[in-house]
């Protein structure tokens, strides 16, 4: 327990553990259950190795008696007598137990750590299938499950990992094992004394680690006043907020509100902590008291001549082997406290089994849509959620056609390519390929067909090669597909800024890597969705594609809008007009439903919703002699479109 | 040797300075530890001895000696060891308020933007953890050494020869510490291939990624890779912890020899008559002892060691720090209100270690009063501009002047109580609503009429109804009553606590509506605007303002476009349009979209 430093560190994990207070027991036999089916051989080494790490330090006790013992009577006999000669035999005896039980010790830890580490990956995969093989996406959502998916998180990002569990585990069955072959060499002197002393000094530990576990969980009790503090702390750490606390003068103020809200929270630690030094004055006392029996009863057996001065050695090392029940280890804590985030990756496996996750459908998906995607009549809302987000809504994509959604956000505008892309099923209603309802189809055939950039698109910290191919990862890597995609997204020019050309590892956080602009790494994933659009997937969605891009750089984009989407079934959701009106078909969703829909110029003759909005806009660039009229036209349009926007993520 | 003993002295004394009774307490209590053991097989050999030859008394003296030195050895360990968590507490959190203070106290922002710098203080607040335990590290190395000379000299009354019996563990010492490293080297080696699995772990299991991860088929993919990526570290890891096994166990039967013919000799000279059974057995257990003890010391040695690497990091800041906040030499007052204006001469500026000027030869007079809006290109050198102004850094050749006076001469505190700012990339502050916006001017922070009007002032009077708790919520999901608030919530406090301070100098507005849609901003900047016209009357304050929307740049009274890392035009939006440049391109741009 004493080296590690790993202190604060346990805070995240302790609390996780008083949270959902798994029994330790069940846990402890899930994980060796688990063992043997991530790696059969090497489990087999483990249990061999602890086996014999056990078992040495009992064979190291009888030979030291037998050395004991036969200088004792080599003493009264001569060197030359047949003691003197045992000396010798179990002097060596004694040498090589003593290196064995050096060796074998390192040998059993690497042996562990080496299944600990493939039981670790094994288990994040695992983590990961369940999380990312579903074709629905409810569990990562609905707040009932997602609970469970960050439990089982927990095996990858705790601080006490798989690894370590596995490790601990086999150093508390070394502990166990060892003692109770201890007890076994006890037993000829007293039956009575060797169950005995296992009793008290289990008894005894127990005391204290429920003690020193309490200390831990009440730290982890605090965890919300010292979050606060750790909040602090990071605040004038990191970048984040580093040009507004020189402005404001916050630097002060953050240092008194961290030590503030760090002794708030720590003054009840220190009170729940007030009564702990009583246990520390009992375990002494009963250490001392066996302890001094042992040695007592022990030395007046020898004396009397009840015992010889060899078994005396065997049974004083004994009675010692014993008292390892009385200790606790780092073995102990990795135990406690990482054993518990194993189950739950268990859990998410069964829990992603049920039928809104898993989705059914098996007819293929290839080549659709070739006429029409139909929203009939759907309704919809979130799992767990009363709003709904949808109800009755009609709404008819044209295949090979562009379509437009605009709406204010909170409309559903990023729901409904949700539906589409079947990350979830209509609650009520239906969706139509070319007639086909789409829970007839096979989901990951269907999720194939579409290529898409979402508003909060992924940045992949892995070579900026990958970003763009895993737009179609199963294709082979085809260069002028590549350079392809890149150029239509106006993304060539980054080659400037890698320094190990497209290979370049884009995060900072690795040698040689080096972090993109908003702007850039929004062309990236422009280009993904190229390049698995002209790998063949025949849907291509643009969620606010160009929200970090420059003035020039988006006109690019809306100048070459057409040219990008040609013969594509397009669907683009934008604030941005200047892209939204080159679409063929546009749709305003409101409160549900669709509630204007047609061209640019046909919306703008309707006189509706969507032409306010657009003319608030553009009064500010068309009106170039007198700005300032149109400034003041706009102005309590200006409020209404501030409402919108409030609601956005 | 002062610079090993600096940090050795440093952490120690922090953890006197944390709280000097445990400080204390600790180092007295470890080496109780560290003699108890030492002492047991004292008693052993004498509980030996008396009850071969017969006599009682020295039996019961000898359990009685056992008993209570267990006894103490027990309590000084379990009492050590709540002891030593309170402290490392204690000097954690005092270390922590210094780390504040130091990276907090630095008026420019060289520490928070420069890469190494800033991996630099990155690896210090992840590994703060060290600090704190270095202090423990040097106060348990104490107690480890104590133990060792004491362990020695007992060998040696035995046989003044056995004295070298340490010699036969130094090597299995240097095994153990090669070996240490050989798996510290792995681990390295390793720390790249882990980042990747847990950056692959991260986005398959969460929710936002999911998304996309689907419609492009990548779960299996991602799953995949995990593994190869896996499974490369783990064969490094094999093959390091083989050769490190190796290592340590050949080091382990060298001193295994030492140790057979330790207890040999004492069994030789029993045997003859020379010395009793009971030191046979002494030397039997403490011998074991020898060598883990010199390896637990070097195991403290090589733990102290890493945790000095970070105190050295730590030290690297305090050293940092006294330089970069060291005030100019003869300070002088910022303006009571500006008459004339800000005047940038000739300025140039790099960032520090870098060898690009991102801005030369900008000559520009802001005059007192005005809004003045800045464009131009991503990366043409507008936030470096900005950050000029907000002194977060110096230029490097050229001056800034207000009303005559360098900014340089002015203490970086003065002349920021002076100015306010709202940026892009501004603080998602995770406190009660009303400090979020109240931090902007300290003073009145909990005076809810000063927020209430600052907010009025932002245009985010929306936000407050939809808070719970008013002004009181707690916002951000760091916190379990925390409401979280989207973008634009957000940026809308940001704006709220750039406009707490009533009367600035100086208002920098560095694309602060970013996240607002362009009506918003423009009727955002518009009734600034106003407001500030009104107020420049009384301190000739000088607005700032950065954005991509020309809808909202044309109505500044100066536009400043910059092009290249200078100035490449000025002046009002009519006079820009006629000169038919750069801004009357990027202007066209946008305005072509609306015909």
């Amino acid at each position: 327990m004493a080296a590690g430093g790993s202190g604060t560190n346990t805070e995240t994990d302790t609390e996780t553990t008083t949270k959902k207070r798994q029994r330790l027991g069940p846990a402890i036999w899930a994980t060796v259950k688990l063992l043997p089916t991530v790696d059969r051989r090497r489990t087999a080494w483990v249990a061999l190795t602890v086996v014999i790490a056990a078992a040495i330090p009992s064979f190291f006790k009888v030979a030291s008696g037998a050395l004991v013992g036969s200088v004792f009577v080599a003493a009264q006999q001569g060197s030359h007598s047949a003691a003197g000669h045992r000396v010798v035999l179990a002097l060596v005896a004694v040498g090589v137990l003593y290196i064995l039980q050096q060796t074998v010790g390192p040998i059993q830890l690497a042996v562990a750590d080496g299944l600990g580490r493939r039981v670790s990956g094994s288990l994040r995969e695992r983590a990961m299938a369940a999380s990312v093989l579903p074709p629905g996406i409810a569990h990562l959502e609905d707040p009932a499950m997602l609970d469970k998916v960050a439990l089982a998180q927990g095996v990858g990002t705790g601080t006490f990992t798989p690894r370590m569990v596995v490790g601990g585990l086999a150093g508390l069955a070394v502990r166990y094992l060892s003692a109770f072959a201890s007890v076994a060499l006890l037993w000829p002197y007293h039956w009575w004394m060797a169950l005995g002393l296992a009793v008290v000094f289990t008894a005894t530990i127990q005391i204290f680690r429920q003690d020193f576990f309490a200390q831990i969980q009440v730290v982890a009790g605090q965890a919300q006043t010292l979050r606060r503090s750790a909040y602090f702390r990071d605040l004038a750490l990191t970048p984040g907020a580093a040009k507004e606390a020189r402005v404001f003068g916050l630097g002060s103020w953050v240092s008194t509100r961290f030590r503030e809200s760090w002794v708030s929270g720590m003054a009840h630690v220190w009170l729940a902590r007030r009564n702990s030094w009583k246990i520390s004055a009992i375990g002494p006392l009963i250490f001392m008291v066996t302890e001094f029996a042992i040695f007592f009863m022990l030395g007046r057996s020898l004396l009397r001549g009840e015992i010889s001065p060899g078994q005396f050695t065997v049974y004083l090392q004994a009675a010692g082997g014993i008292a390892i029940l009385g200790s606790l280890s780092n073995d102990d804590m990795a135990v406690q406290f990482g054993v518990a985030s194993i189950p739950p990756v268990l859990e998410l496996e069964e829990a992603v089994a049920s039928p809104s996750v898993r989705l059914s459908g098996s007819e293929p998906a290839a080549g659709l849509p070739r006429q029409t995607i139909r929203f009939e009549n759907v309704g919809f809302h979130y799992p767990g959620q009363e709003r709904a987000i949808y109800d009755g809504l009609d709404l008819e994509i044209a295949a090979g056609s562009s379509l437009a959604i605009v709406g204010e956000n909170g409309a559903g505008k990023t729901t409904l390519v949700k539906l589409l892309a079947r990350l979830y099923d209509p609650t009520e209603g239906r969706i139509t390929v070319d007639g086909t309802d789409l829970r007839l189809l096979d989901p990951a055939a269907w999720q194939r067909r579409l290529a898409a950039i979402f508003q909060d698109f992924v940045r992949y910290e892995l070579p900026a090669r990958d970003n763009v191919c895993f737009g179609a990862v199963d294709a082979p890597f085809d260069e002028a597909r590549f350079q392809e995609a890149l150029s239509r997204a106006g993304a060539l020019g980054l080659l400037d800024d890698l320094p190990h050309g497209w290979d370049t590892v884009l995060s900072r956080q690795f040698t040689e890597g080096t972090d993109l602009s908003g702007g850039q790494w929004q062309r990236l994933a422009l280009a993904r969705a190229l390049y698995a659009a002209d790998a063949g997937a025949g849907v291509l969605v643009l969620d606010e594609p160009t929200a970090n891009l420059d003035v020039r750089a988006e006109a690019d984009i809306y100048d070459r809008f057409l040219d990008l989407t040609a013969g594509m079934t397009t669907i683009l959701i934008s604030h941005r007009f200047s892209t939204v009106r080159r679409a063929a078909r546009i749709v305003v969703l409101e409160h549900g439903r669709v509630s204007e829909q047609g061209t640019h110029d046909e919306l703008l003759a309707l006189e509706g919703r969507y032409a306010h909005m657009f003319r608030l806009q553009a009064s500010r660039f068309t009106d170039i002699e007198g700005g300032d009229e149109g400034g003041d036209d706009g102005d309590t349009g200006g409020d209404e479109a501030a409402d919108e926007v409030v609601t956005s993520a | 040797m002062r610079k090993r003993v600096r940090p050795l002295g440093v952490m120690l004394k922090v953890a006197f300075e944390a709280d000097p009774l445990r400080a204390t307490l600790s180092i007295v209590l470890n080496i109780i530890s560290a003699l108890a053991s030492v002492l047991s097989s004292v008693w052993l050999r004498d509980l030996t001895n008396a009850a071969v030859h017969h006599h009682m008394g020295d039996v019961w003296r000898a359990a009685a000696g056992e008993g209570i030195t267990v006894a103490a050895a027990v309590f000084a360990g379990w009492t050590g060891f709540t002891l030593s968590m309170a402290l490392r507490e204690k000097t954690g959190a005092l270390l922590d308020q210094r780390l504040i203070e130091l990276t907090a106290g630095i008026p420019g922002l060289e520490h928070h933007e420069r890469p190494d710098y800033l991996d630099k203080i990155e690896v210090l607040r992840r590994q703060r953890d060290q600090l704190a335990s270095a202090s423990e590290a040097i106060v348990q190395n104490i107690a480890v050494l104590v133990g060792v000379f004491t362990t020695v000299g007992l060998l040696a009354s035995l046989h003044p020869i056995l004295i070298l019996l340490p010699l036969f563990g130094i090597p299995s010492i240097i095994a153990g510490a090669k070996s240490e490293q050989l798996r510290q080297k792995a681990a390295d080696d390793t720390a790249e291939g882990m980042r990747v699995t847990r950056h692959l772990l991260e986005l398959a299991t969460t929710a936002g990624p999911g998304k996309e991860l689907r419609i492009f088929g990548l779960g299996r993919h991602l799953i995949d890779r995990h593994h190869q990526v896996w499974h490369d570290t783990d064969l490094v890891q094999d093959k390091a912890q083989v050769k490190a096994t190796l290592m340590s166990g050949s080091g382990w039967m060298v001193f295994g020899l030492g140790y057979v013919g330790a207890i040999a000799l004492v069994a030789e000279r029993a045997v003859q008559g020379h010395g009793d059974v009971g030191s046979v057995v002494m030397a039997i257990t403490l011998a074991a002892q020898v060598n883990q003890q010199v390896a637990g010391a070097v195991g403290m040695m090589t733990w102290m060691l890493s945790s000095l690497k970070t105190v050295g990091r730590y030290l690297w800041l305090v050293d940092y720090a006294a330089e970069a906040a060291r005030p100019p030499s003869h300070p002088l007052a910022a303006p009571d209100r500006m008459e004339r204006g800000l005047d940038l001469t000739d300025v140039a500026f790099r960032y520090p270690g870098t060898e690009v000027d991102i801005l030369h030869d900008v000559n520009l007079h802001l005059p007192a009063g005005s809004t003045v809006a800045v464009v131009g290109e991503n990366g043409a050198g507008k936030s470096t501009f900005i950050k000029l102004l907000c002194r977060f850094y110096e230029p490097t050749s050229g001056s800034i002047t207000a009303d005559g006076i360098a900014l340089s001469q002015i203490a970086p505190d003065e002349w920021r109580d002076r100015m306010s700012a709202g940026f892009q990339d501004f603080a998602r502050l995770e406190l009660a609503a009303g400090q979020t916006v109240g931090v902007g001017d300290l003073p009145y922070l909990d005076d809810e009429p000063v927020v209430v009007g600052a907010l009025a002032r932002a245009g985010a009077d929306t936000v407050m109804p939809t808070l719970p708790q008013g002004l009181q919520t707690q916002l951000g999901k760091s916190f379990d009553d925390g409401v979280e608030l989207s973008g634009g919530q957000w940026q809308k406090l940001a704006l709220g606590r750039a406009m707490m301070r009533e009367n600035p100098l100086l208002l920098v507005l560095d694309e602060p509506t970013a996240s607002l849609d362009a009506e918003t901003e423009y009727a955002l900047f518009e009734r600034y605007a106003g407001a500030a016209r009104r107020v420049s009357n009384e301190t000739g304050a000088i607005t700032v303002l950065v954005s991509h929307r020309f809808s909202t740049v044309r109505m500044a009274d100066l536009i400043v476009v910059i092009d290249g890392g200078t100035v490449a035009e000025a002046g009002s939006h009519a006079e820009l349009l006629a000169r038919d440049g750069l801004y009357a391109e990027l202007f066209e741009l946008q305005a072509r979209a609306y015909r």
